[in-house]
């Protein structure tokens, strides 16, 4: 036995292929050894499609894009609305579509008897953009329950052994801060995000050509009105709010007539949050930075209680005075 | 299965571990690469199977039929050609003509639409179609021999290195050398290693990159930038295809010679080619070498005058336009190589051109650039995406220095690197000593280790290989 291996082994040795893969699995090894980066990949797939896979298992939804699974934590929300299932539903760069919005609506557990959605209406959430950088689109076309446990398994390998992972060599090779690409995806969906400053200037400029190129569609906002009324009148507590960002992002998205938007919202049966904002600061001029995000999930929960009480505490049209 | 993921790794290893043990008799290394090649063909959905075996099992006992009745082979080829093509018209250009024919109803003021047919577009079906039907025409023409074992068959046509992106191997290459087990020497595994690193590092690092740039371009609607940002994009995009599908040829050659077989050379460096018809002798060759063959030269090929060669070459460019898939931008891809053809033909500038100083040079890039605006119908979603940015390259007074930041830094260094290296090709400068080209023995896995580790660390963000829809 000894002697066969001796003898694969000195075959491998001879032969030029054998040779090549020794050698490419000595550079695998050896990166592994000396890129100890303790990062899990911001894409990871395996994320995403967890969140596809999500079935009636809550009763509060928060839908949104990136402003929101960084911004909102569904663990601190969950601790100011007690006995509610929170998720963090929301995905990079989506927009209100029909496709989004239906599978938001798989999540709810029907048996649940206060179902509360958490729309982040952000501007860029309102275009039309059909770009490849649409996460929900990009992991629901490739979604399958064998994609889903290969990514699982892909994932698991890649946190052990970064060395493999795309994201973390490109930030290496591009030199860019390391720190900056520190995120943690927890189960709940929330991506916490961002604990030092990096450069806003380049976001920025993506936001003004997106604004240029999109503007926000009236056809996309029709289709979330049109959502929120089904919903209200199904019996589901719809709250939108504007994520919090900086005042220079703020500027891109000029476009957006928030107010007539508010106006509409409400008539459709949604309730429009208006959160504090002092003391929250962006980590990359668009985004939450982790500590700013938990902030706001207390206090988005905090105005949903109150307004839940106002709701509860409101006579119905059988205790009105006659 | 694609050959850039690790579903296809764990089978490769699988397979080419148990190639020694069951490659020695007939039927049972027959059946073995058929039931493998299913297996990684089925990978994507089973029922492609029943397509891929029910066109096969016509083809297989239709060329017996020939032969056994030669009388009626004219009938048993039109089964073939019925079955084969007639698969392709459903599965690929039903909707097409279904679409096409609402529309001109609703032209012609007909209130009625045919309904649109919910139909599964089998990876790779004009691939195995083609493979499959030059055995029957081959066999027809008494060319080939037709085998009577059916795993002979199926091992040929279904074969998982080529099956679903080519290169498109004739029966006649093919069949001959599945009757034997040649010994893989160590030269020939060293060989297709190479290939194999080489198809990597073309698709996972190159095409895949670049793909960024011309997917940015032509999937934001067209509005992108002006004449340099479309140039770049229309560049980035001809990288892109190039890689990728020689990117799979290499594979898929370096995969046979493992297993000690040869497939044809796919690609010679097209974009070094100094005139078109040049071009169509290193693009796709197994391709363009098939619709010679059982399309350009069954029409009559030049053997009728000037204007019927013209009339015939220009079918052919159509009928591979549409071979590409189910749409007008193939269709013009198809016609505008024919017409740029046609005036090469009629002008002879290419040798004219090649006479004056610097005149290589100079046809080189009048080549590239009628390749690449070409290259815009075949990558637009529709007409009118195409002729805007036709428009566009050729719209000077746009040209703006900034337009390169549009588009992702990398995949513009890439570009314009690969085509660089191309151009070496052209003006046949070898590569210097200190090169890994010129590398001795000892030093080339070291190289090719290091293109492989590269393959994994400096990948693009992936995806299927562009060939597979045709």
């Amino acid at each position: 036995m000894i002697q066969r291996a001796i003898h694969l082994v000195r075959c491998l040795l001879v032969d030029r292929t054998g040779q090549t893969l020794l050698m490419a699995a000595a550079i695998l090894g050896l990166a592994g050894w000396c890129i100890d980066e303790p990062l899990p990949p911001e894409n990871d797939q395996a994320f995403w499609y967890e969140k596809l896979s999500w079935r009636g298992n809550a009763d509060a939804v928060i839908l949104g894009d990136s402003r929101l699974h960084r911004g909102l934590s569904p663990k601190v929300m969950a601790a100011e609305l007690p006995g509610t299932r929170v998720l963090n539903f929301g995905f990079s760069s989506v927009e209100y579509s029909p496709e989004y919005l239906d599978a938001a609506e798989r999540i709810f557990d029907q048996r649940s008897r206060q179902k509360i959605a958490l729309l982040g209406v952000t501007p860029h959430s309102l275009r039309d953009r059909r770009e490849s950088t649409n996460q929900f689109f990009r992991s629901s076309e490739t979604f399958t329950p064998f994609t889903h446990q290969k990514a699982r398994w892909l994932g698991w390998v890649e946190r052990r052994w970064p060395a493999l992972s795309r994201q973390v060599i490109e930030a290496l090779v591009r030199g860019r801060n390391r720190a900056s690409f520190k995120t943690r995806q927890h189960p709940d969906g929330w991506v916490e995000s961002g604990d030092s400053q990096i450069n806003p200037a380049p976001l920025l400029a993506v936001y003004r050509r997106i604004q240029q190129q999109h503007p926000v569609d009236d056809r996309i906002i029709h289709v979330l009105l049109s959502r929120v009324r089904e919903w209200t009148s199904q019996g589901i507590h719809v709250y939108g709010f504007r994520p919090p960002t900086c005042p220079e992002m703020e500027e891109t998205e000029s476009d957006f007539s928030e107010a007539a938007f508010v106006e509409a919202f409400e008539n459709a049966g949604g309730v429009w949050l208006t959160p504090s904002t002092p003391g929250l600061r962006t980590f990359d001029g668009s985004h939450l930075d982790a500590e700013s995000a938990m902030l706001l999930s207390t206090r988005v929960a905090h105005t949903i209680q109150v307004s839940q009480r106002l709701i509860a505490e409101r006579p119905t049209d059988d205790s009105k005075p006659q | 299965m694609q050959f850039n993921s690790l579903e296809f790794l764990f089978f490769c290893v699988v397979f080419y571990a148990a190639w020694p043990l069951l490659r020695a008799g007939n039927n049972c290394r027959w059946a073995y690469i058929t039931a493998a090649s299913f297996l990684f063909y089925g990978w994507w959905d089973w029922r492609y199977l029943v397509l891929l075996v029910g066109n096969g099992l016509v083809d297989f006992y239709g060329a017996a039929a020939m032969v056994r009745w030669p009388r009626w082979k004219k009938y048993f080829l039109a089964l073939s050609l019925f079955g084969n093509l007639g698969s392709l018209a459903v599965f690929k250009y039903l909707n097409f003509f279904t679409l096409n024919t609402n529309q001109a109803l609703s032209f012609l003021g007909v209130d009625a639409q045919l309904p649109l047919a919910n139909l599964l577009l089998p990876v790779g079906i004009s691939f195995y179609t083609f493979q499959s039907m030059s055995y029957t025409i081959d066999v027809y023409r008494g060319e080939l021999k037709p085998t009577n074992n059916v795993l002979h068959f199926f091992a040929f046509l279904s074969m998982f290195p080529q099956l679903v992106a080519g290169p498109i191997v004739r029966a006649a290459d093919l069949l001959p050398q599945l009757t034997e087990a040649p010994p893989v020497t160590e030269a020939m595994r060293w060989r297709g290693t190479q290939l194999v690193v080489a198809g990597l590092f073309k698709k996972m690092v190159i095409a895949d990159t670049v793909a960024i740039a011309a997917n940015h371009a032509f999937n934001a609607d067209g509005s992108g930038g002006g004449c340099l940002f479309w140039w770049l994009a229309t560049a980035a995009f001809a990288v892109q295809i190039y890689c990728d599908f020689s990117g799979y040829s290499d594979i898929a050659r370096g995969l046979s010679n493992w297993m000690g077989y040869e497939f044809p050379v796919n690609f010679d460096h097209p974009y070094a080619a100094c005139s078109l018809r040049d071009f169509w002798g290193r693009w796709h060759i197994s391709l363009s070498t098939w619709f010679r063959d059982y399309v350009y030269i069954p029409l009559g090929g030049s053997h009728h005058g000037a204007a019927r060669s013209h009339l015939n070459m220009w079918l052919t460019m159509i009928v591979s336009g549409v071979w590409h898939g189910a749409n007008w931008t193939f269709v013009a891809w198809g016609a505008l190589h024919a017409l740029l053809l046609s005036v090469e033909r009629l002008t002879r500038w290419p040798e004219r051109v090649g006479r004056i100083p610097g005149g290589r040079f100079a046809a080189w890039l009048f080549t590239l650039m009628m390749v690449l605006v070409a290259w815009v119908f075949f990558r637009a979603e529709n007409i009118g995406q195409a002729l805007h940015v036709v428009g566009m390259m050729f719209n000077v007074r746009t040209f703006a220095l900034s337009d390169i930041g549009l588009l992702n830094d990398r995949a513009v260094l890439f570009t314009l690197l690969f085509l660089a290296s191309e151009l070496r090709f052209l003006i046949r400068i070898p590569w210097p000593a200190w090169t890994p080209a010129q590398f001795g023995t000892r030093l080339q896995p070291a190289w090719t280790a290091l293109v492989l580790a590269a393959c994994v660390y400096l990948r693009g963000p992936g995806g299927a290989f562009i060939y597979f829809q045709f």
